[in-house]
């Protein structure tokens, strides 16, 4: 991944995050999303699924050290910067830029139970590591840090690797500030 | 610093004397009474908007950094000119009415701001002073998404406005908008967005890659009826904002790859046609495919298609558009390639006869062309924070 477009056309798209309703209860929905929506309890599950999706790209990519294009110009260390080894699959704003970090949301903020799931090489070992992508729910958009990951990004008829859907589902707020990208741990 | 004040004091008077001295100016109407007028007077008055028109231009801001900012500009699409604004709410849709006079605002507020209980509704106003005149409730609410075109339509005769939901079934809810209340919510499982069609009656896309036809009744009883898969949904997805053609019923799917897939939804159920590519093998060696976020536009009275093309690796499906290429979508001709003066995200295309191309580009500027010349008309300076989605009467 690399930041989309230059300029200030890096706020669009940023396909900021993730959403439903306030309409549904937290259980009632979480119940019914299937595997597309994991709770933080069960994150192991999906990236099953989302290592399947990164199988199902149309094309190959030409030789390089990583097979992904994103870890090839990926650095570890500043998580404020688009091209931070954890945000292969993240889109939006960063926490980080926002008073929060890669794991932290902003004060004012909660993380959304509900995530998608990212295997992300990191470049100093070589090594896939599984990355939780929370948003961070409660305030308007940080607007700081946009970032937009194409990679294996799909048309919203297939939801589950949709990266513009507001992602607060389950939250105490459907209202999307930013995106953090914790650890889960080693994807191998 | 006084006698400053005192010259500033002189001119003034001087100035109301010029004013007096003026006979008076007829205004439409204001809020003075006869006695208390100056003998010249401007009247304060609101201006309303010429009957909407086939180069009327909608711009959907949906204000990225402040995304409870959104809005849509009115332009003149001849001149790039605004005539008007309004405010939209939270990741918003808008549409015009068949007859272009009502515009649907398709919003979600909270109560608090970003606080407190959300509603979600159809906002109906008046095309020509913009006013509301209804907020219709929206009970089921809808998917808060990055603003996708056909996450809400209208059917074709005006009666019905149909929005998208997942919440989390994916659904499909239908409004009446002549009496202004929401009817039934449909489940269209494992599908999305919208393409009304028929009266009662629209079709969605499928994460299997079929397409779902859906026919209702006035309480939102449905049918549905679903092809075999119509295109490679895993592999090759076709691209949300396809070309539409609601005049004639027919989608012309472009995908990831350049392939141009054409559909007929006249029917109950959709009818494939032949697909064709939009690049030649060298085009497709040296990069080229569709990209941005309002990637295609239909102009339905030649059946033109035109689509945002870039030079770029595979997942760059959202990076802007160097050209908009056009093609006759009957024989997938190619008829014309528009380069623009810079990298652009959305396109559309009015629908009149000597048609203008209008494009959103990287700086937020809107162009305006002339598809007969491929020249650009106008540049306006940037609009708003992030307009992303151009909509246009009669499309």
């Amino acid at each position: 991944m690399k930041p989309i477009c230059s300029g200030r056309f890096d706020g669009l798209i940023e396909s900021l995050s993730r959403g439903a309703a306030q309409l549904t209860s937290r259980r009632g929905f979480l119940s019914q999303c299937g595997l597309w929506l994991v709770a933080a309890s069960s994150l192991p599950l999906l990236p099953v699924a989302r290592r399947a999706q990164a199988g199902e790209r149309p094309v190959a990519k030409p030789a390089r050290k990583f097979a992904s294009e994103f870890a090839n110009h990926a650095q570890t260390n500043d998580p404020t910067r688009c091209n931070y080894w954890r945000y292969c699959a993240s889109d939006g704003y960063l926490c980080a830029c926002c008073g929060g970090g890669p794991h932290t949301c902003p004060p004012g903020t909660s993380p959304s139970p509900t995530s998608w799931i990212g295997s992300c090489i990191n470049p100093d070992d070589g090594r896939t590591y599984l990355i939780a992508y929370r948003d961070c729910c409660g305030q308007d958009s940080c607007g700081r840090c946009a970032c937009l990951g194409q990679e294996g990004d799909m048309p919203s008829y297939r939801p589950q690797v949709n990266n513009d859907i507001v992602w607060c589902f389950g939250a105490s707020s459907m209202v999307y500030h930013c995106s953090s990208a914790g650890l889960v741990g080693l994807a191998e | 610093m006084r006698g400053w004040s005192g010259g500033i004091l002189a001119a003034g008077v001087a100035a109301s004397a010029l004013v007096l001295a003026s006979p008076a100016l007829a205004g439409d109407s204001d809020d003075l009474t006869a006695d208390a007028k100056l003998q010249l007077a401007e009247s304060h008055v609101t201006a309303t908007l010429a009957p909407t028109d086939l180069r009327r231009l909608y711009v959907l801001d949906v204000a990225f950094p402040a995304a409870e900012a959104a809005r849509t500009y009115v332009l003149d699409g001849t001149s790039g000119q605004v005539e008007g604004m309004f405010n939209q709410a939270y990741w918003p849709n808008f549409a015009v009415s068949p007859d272009g006079s009502e515009l649907y605002a398709v919003d979600s507020y909270w109560e608090k701001h970003t606080r407190g209980k959300r509603s979600d509704y159809i906002v109906v106003r008046d095309a020509r002073t913009l006013q509301v005149s209804e907020d219709i409730p929206l009970p089921a609410g809808r998917l808060l998404i990055v603003s996708k075109k056909y996450n809400f339509d209208v059917t074709p005769d005006g009666h019905y406005g149909l929005t998208y939901n997942l919440a989390p079934q994916t659904a499909v809810t239908v409004t009446d908008l002549k009496e202004r209340k929401a009817v039934g919510t449909i489940g269209i499982p494992g599908c999305g967005l919208i393409f009304a069609q028929g009266p009662a009656r629209f079709s969605s896309l499928c994460a299997d890659g079929a397409i779902a036809t859906v026919s209702f009744d006035e309480s939102a009883n449905a049918t549905v009826k679903r092809t075999a898969n119509v295109f490679d949904a895993k592999n090759d997805p076709a691209f949300e904002h396809s070309g539409w053609d609601k005049h004639h019923q027919m989608l012309y799917l472009v995908t990831y790859h350049g392939r141009v897939i054409p559909v007929n939804l006249a029917g109950e159920q959709a009818v494939i046609g032949a697909s064709w590519s939009l690049t030649s093998d060298a085009e497709r060696s040296a990069g080229w495919r569709p990209g941005g976020w309002q990637i295609s536009h239909f102009h339905s009275p030649k059946r033109r298609l035109y689509v945002l093309m870039h030079r770029g690796r595979d997942w760059t499906h959202k990076n802007s558009g160097t050209e908009v290429w056009e093609f006759d979508a009957t024989t997938g001709t190619r008829l014309q390639r528009v380069k623009l003066p810079e990298p652009a995200q959305s396109i559309a295309v009015s629908q009149d006869a000597d048609a203008l191309l209008y494009v959103i580009a990287d700086s937020y500027r809107i162009y305006g062309f002339r598809l007969a010349t491929g020249k650009p008309l106008y540049r306006t300076k940037p609009l708003g924070f992030t307009p992303q989605l151009l909509t246009v009467w009669g499309e």
